[in-house]
């Protein structure tokens, strides 16, 4: 094919934008929640106050937002990608990169397991992207 | 219940592929194109199916967790399915099996259970 007339399909940088949004999408929520006081005793009342919050919080909202939009950007991504390497490859990069803000913004710790799964992960995938 | 929200996650997700292969490839050169495919898509019954079971899983997910520690669920969770996509991907999508891909995904397998380890 003529690589002047080919058109690109930016099959990858869909897939990780789907990635990017499905893992920020979950950060924010749980950035909110963590940020979240309660002080209700019963299950009901506070299980409502996590929802008021999540549903007042711009940051949240657009965590929700993110959430959404990704499963379809990845479905988009998928109609080029063999699903057997697509899904795991967004498993574990999603995994990877929500690891990765839990220890930069969340103050959880880069431990010995999560190294080397940080390891194992970028094995995994060059592995994938090795012609 | 682990087991069946992990069957309808992988069984949404190969419906998902199995109809985006019938449609064929998305090609992004105009936003009318993009939704028409979209719509094309949504009016697949096979498609409303995936996302049912895709949204149900993680609920059947959840509610299997009260039951099951959260550092066993998960991995676990994960690992039944790749190997149920891998395997429907290789049996009824004909995809390939080659070294590299199954090297890839055991070693995606054990970068899990490290992460989950925590």
């Amino acid at each position: 094919m003529n690589v002047l007339t080919a058109k690109r399909t930016y099959t990858w940088e869909i897939f990780f934008l789907s990635v990017i949004c499905d893992a920020l999408g979950i950060f924010l929520i749980k950035f909110v929640l963590d940020n979240t006081v309660v002080n209700a005793t019963s299950v009901t009342t506070t299980t409502w106050q996590y929802a008021e919050s999540l549903a007042s919080s711009p940051l949240s909202i657009v965590g929700i937002v993110l959430f959404f939009i990704a499963p379809f950007l990845f479905a988009s991504a998928l109609s080029r990608i063999e699903i057997s390497i697509g899904y795991p490859l967004q498993v574990i990069t999603n995994m990877g990169l929500l690891v990765l803000l839990a220890i930069c913004f969340l103050g959880e710790q880069l431990t010995v397991n999560k190294s080397i799964g940080f390891a194992l992960l970028a094995l995994s995938i060059f592995l994938f992207f090795r012609r | 219940m682990l087991v069946v929200s992990a069957l309808m996650n992988s069984y949404g997700a190969f419906l998902i592929k199995l109809n985006l292969n019938r449609q064929g490839p998305l090609l992004l050169e105009s936003m009318s194109g993009i939704v028409s495919y979209g719509f094309a898509m949504l009016k697949r019954p096979q498609v409303l199916v995936g996302f049912a079971f895709w949204a149900v899983s993680p609920l059947l997910f959840a509610l299997s967790l009260s039951k099951i520690e959260l550092t066993v669920g998960q991995p676990v969770f994960i690992i039944l399915n790749f190997l149920l996509i891998f395997a429907n991907g290789v049996i009824f999508l004909g995809e390939r099996v080659t070294r590299q891909k199954v090297a890839a995904i055991a070693l995606a397998v054990t970068s899990v259970v490290f992460f989950s380890m925590g």
